[in-house]
């Protein structure tokens, strides 16, 4: 039986993982500190650990140092989860050879994805990318014309089941997460070729928003959209008699569009946005 | 402004209620599941939680028995949505569910059943983070 090793100060999360990973069949050991999860490995010899970026005594980087210079434990993967996922944090993790990192919060489905892609390599076999590189290799099947009835996106499609990939609904989670915030009304992927790859927070008698949003910025790729994540402008925002329209480029290919019909909430957007685009650009 | 967590695996259930409580002055955060909802408690706690019965990957009463085993989320008061039924006897208060609301219910009643915990209820102080947390945190944000 695997032996996974979870190392989180919060309580809630470690049940969490713990939930979901023995409902898998997997022997769960948990750690609510640094020096507890240090003595927790040298006894139990875990093969795979869970760890919290930020805790009161030793913090995840330390965690995962400490289990990769090891004489005897150096290839057992780490995923360390953190609340907050930029470039300093990848940069550290990446340091550190952390294989990889996953941002909190996170649904229990997305976790246990990334744990059996790890358990079944039998090993530490990747190291951390670069945010704009990791998990870059999808290979999405061509959209349908289906894809652009309102709200039946891509969701439906078979996705390829691969390790460290968002599933679609992890991604409508993701957009979910910027319409929960008051004042917007959709958010929305979108490729290049202006295919509705996911939506949130349309409802129905919404879905024409959408589909609006998403044909006209396949327009708009043809002039300025060209431009978005060519070293020139990776963001726009404009006005419209509907409100505000955040337009964020997500990786080369896809756009990120979130509709306001609040402006005040404007900086809570971007500030969400600046936050989950290293998630979205894995989905991507 | 108070903070609601709603946890619901249907979106357009989801987005409905948020548009009402949001209307109502309410701060409101959104889950699809439970799982999601629990990770997202350590960063983005909430003033009071409303949760369906069957969410995606756990059902309401596991969802509130975990929020009230752990110190620092057992106070959050928990509003349950259920179907015209209600729940088993005493499985709401088992769980540890501060209200429930059983079968259809108008949006005012949604409304004043959250203010009612809300002021009933204190909202129970977010603990203070460890000065080691804190500067780690402030760390990484900047």
């Amino acid at each position: 039986m695997p032996k996974v090793l979870v190392v989180d100060d919060s309580l809630t999360v470690r049940k969490v993982v713990e939930r979901a990973l023995e409902a898998r069949g997997i022997q769960v050991l948990c750690a609510a500190s640094g020096g507890e999860a240090i003595q927790c490995i040298e006894r139990e010899t875990p093969d795979l650990v869970i760890c919290d970026v930020i805790m009161p005594d030793k913090d995840g980087y330390e965690i995962c140092e400490f289990v990769k210079t090891h004489p005897e434990l150096g290839k057992t993967p780490v995923l360390l989860i953190s609340g907050i996922v930029n470039g300093a944090v990848l940069e550290r993790a990446a340091k550190v050879q952390s294989d990889d990192v996953m941002r909190k919060p996170f649904a229990a489905e997305e976790l246990v994805r990334k744990i059996d892609g790890f358990l079944s390599a039998g090993g530490s076999t990747t190291r951390l990318l670069p945010a704009a590189t990791a998990g870059g290799d999808r290979t999405d099947p061509a959209p349908s014309l289906g894809a652009l009835d309102g709200l039946a996106t891509r969701a439906q499609d078979p996705l390829p089941d691969t390790s460290g990939v968002l599933s679609a609904p992890d991604l409508r989670a993701l957009l979910g997460q910027f319409a929960g915030i008051p004042g917007v009304v959709v958010a929305a992927l979108i490729d290049r070729e202006g295919f509705l790859i996911e939506s949130a927070g349309a409802v129905p008698g919404e879905a024409a928003l959408a589909w609006a949003l998403a044909a006209s910025v396949a327009q708009s790729a043809a002039g300025i959209g060209q431009e978005l994540n060519q070293g020139v402008l990776q963001a726009m925002i404009f006005e419209s008699e509907g409100g505000v329209v955040l337009l964020h480029a997500v990786g080369p290919s896809a756009m990120l569009a979130v509709v306001l019909n609040d402006a005040t909430a404007l900086g809570k957007v971007r500030y969400s946005v600046k936050r989950a685009l290293p998630e979205l650009l894995r989905a991507m | 402004m108070p903070k609601v967590l709603l946890v619901d695996a249907d979106w357009e259930n989801l987005v409905a209620l948020q548009k009402a409580l949001t209307a109502a002055g309410h701060e409101v955060a959104v889950a699809l599941s439970g799982s999601f909802a629990l990770t997202m408690l350590e960063w983005d706690r909430p003033d009071c939680i409303v949760s369906l019965t069957e969410n995606q990957d756990m059902d309401a009463y596991e969802l509130c028995s975990i929020i009230r085993a752990d110190p620092a989320t057992k106070d959050i008061p928990f509003l349950l949505l259920t179907g015209p039924t209600g729940p088993a006897p005493g499985a709401a208060s088992r769980a540890g569910i501060s209200r429930v609301i059983a079968g259809k219910f108008n949006v005012s009643t949604l409304v004043d059943q959250v203010g009612e915990l809300l002021t009933r209820t204190p909202a129970p102080p977010a603990p203070a983070p460890a000065r080691e947390v804190d500067r780690a945190r402030r760390s990484i944000v900047n």
